[in-house]
């Protein structure tokens, strides 16, 4: 993969940084990928990460690390093109497919996802998760949300509940 | 580089409800901005912590049903939109998209008009899209335009009478794009437009359109029938050279710009000295000359 420019002077191989997930396993990546993440960014321009130090992140462990830089690496160099106004349709075509296929994936590792895009402050991934899980919302009658959501069937008075607020917000049924 | 493959879809049930749960409200808000509004409000059912969530989502969208059993008609669109602009007084429009199959109608034309100005001076959006489809075209009533935000103005298949559509209390305003709608406008202003297209547009007014928009760097009108809009004098006037388009690099121009005397093609060679590009499209000519 061609290594950009992550604007640190280093002019050669592309700069390595070392994340550590919360059960402390070690992940290499270059820089521009982690850059990604505003949280790391502000490490990484600081000039962290590198050498034997890494940096732990003990929010996020290895498994849901390991997917959140597959995304990065994938983005890694249209985001240092700055939203990639060269970006042939091709490019476009095949970062829309890596995205559709990227989410297809169990819903608790979806959220287990999204959660980790909001520590670490992946923009791109946050709306990509959030927006399949809005998908899959979609055009569902209140109690089928629920299912989807993963909540249990409700007990007698949430049920009433239920009722009570969709006689209230009528309007948002008919 | 290892890819998960842990996760089993026997975790989901109480561990999903458990996840979920466990997303911050600002997760819940931006996951509720990508559902069409409708389906948001029916999430406030969901759970407790959910109630008011959908109030926070950072748009609005209403789109078609399509043909569902339960589309759209004009009562139940008008009533929804209404409770939810009532309901979400601290809601952010950042967009809003309507696309629906409805008969034209006063009643819906005053609730338009309610809509936007909600949007505009309430929400502040910065974009409004305005996009109704109906047999005949959505008439948008006198509304007044005035925010610190507004920047983009989109509006296809309405119909706009207006003394003065006037921008002036809108300046952030860049982009104001309006195709085939019906135009009964005196004025065009805005001092702060960059772009301005018109496109395949009636324009229906006894005398024509005047545009006043002193910054603009894009314009483009193709005129469908009746008086093609006239450019306006501008502040500028009173330089030197008349140099009104300062900036103007493209235009466009169809056969409304071949009077006799061929008047505004020469007026706009004069007065744009940085044209790059200039297309004539004479095709066809219809229009009433003078």
């Amino acid at each position: 993969m061609a290594a950009p420019e992550s604007g640190d002077g280093n002019n050669g191989a592309a700069r390595m940084v070392t994340l550590i997930s919360s059960d402390n396993t070690r992940f290499e990546v270059e820089a521009a990928a982690a850059s990604l993440s505003q949280t790391l960014q502000l490490t990484i321009l600081d000039g962290g990460g590198g050498g034997g130090d890494g940096i732990p992140l003990p929010n996020v462990d290895s498994a849901t690390l390991s997917k959140v830089l597959e995304y990065c690496i994938k983005h890694a160099p249209a985001a240092a093109n700055g939203g990639a106004p060269n970006a042939t349709a091709v490019d476009r075509a095949e970062l829309e497919r890596f995205d559709n296929e990227f989410v297809n994936i169990d819903q608790s590792v979806l959220y287990s996802l999204i959660m980790a895009a909001h520590n670490l402050e992946i923009e791109g991934l946050q709306s990509l998760v959030a927006k399949k899980v809005a998908d899959m919302i979609k055009g569902k009658s209140p109690m089928e949300i629920r299912r989807t959501l993963g909540f249990p069937d409700p007990t007698p008075e949430e049920q009433a509940e239920m009722n009570a607020h969709m006689l209230e917000y009528g309007w948002a049924y008919e | 580089m290892p890819i998960s493959t842990t996760s089993s879809q026997e975790a989901m049930g109480k561990a999903g409800e458990d996840l979920i749960s466990a997303l911050p409200d600002d997760v819940l808000h931006l996951l509720l901005s990508f559902l069409p509004s409708d389906d948001a409000v029916r999430t406030s059912v969901v759970a407790h912590r959910w109630r008011h969530l959908w109030k926070s989502a950072r748009a609005i969208r209403v789109y078609s049903r399509g043909s569902r059993v339960d589309g759209w008609t004009q009562r139940t669109l008008t009533r929804f939109v209404n409770h939810l602009l009532a309901a979400a007084p601290s809601g952010l429009l950042a967009r809003r998209r309507m696309r629906h199959q409805l008969r034209r109608d006063e009643d819906l034309s005053d609730a338009a008009g309610l809509w936007i100005r909600h949007a505009v001076s309430f929400c502040e959006a910065k974009v409004l899209r305005f996009s109704v489809r109906t047999n005949n075209r959505l008439g948008i009533p006198d509304v007044p335009f005035v925010s610190e935000n507004l920047a983009r103005v989109e509006i296809a298949n309405a119909k706009l009478d207006f003394d003065t559509l006037d921008f002036s209390r809108c300046p952030a305003l860049e982009v104001l794009d309006c195709s085939t709608s019906r135009i009964n406008v005196g004025r065009i202003l805005s001092p702060s437009l960059r772009r301005l297209r018109l496109d395949d547009c009636y324009f229906t007014g006894e005398t024509r359109t005047r545009i006043s928009t002193p910054r603009l760097v894009s314009l483009h009108v193709t005129v469908s029938f009746g008086w093609a809009p006239f450019l306006d004098d501008m502040p500028m006037r009173d330089c030197q050279f008349c140099t009104m388009f300062i900036n103007l690099k493209t235009l466009l121009l169809n056969e409304w710009c071949v009077t006799p005397d061929l008047g505004a093609l020469v007026y706009f060679l004069r007065y744009t000295p940085v044209l790059e590009k200039l297309t004539l499209g004479l095709e066809f000519c219809h229009v009433r000359i003078v």
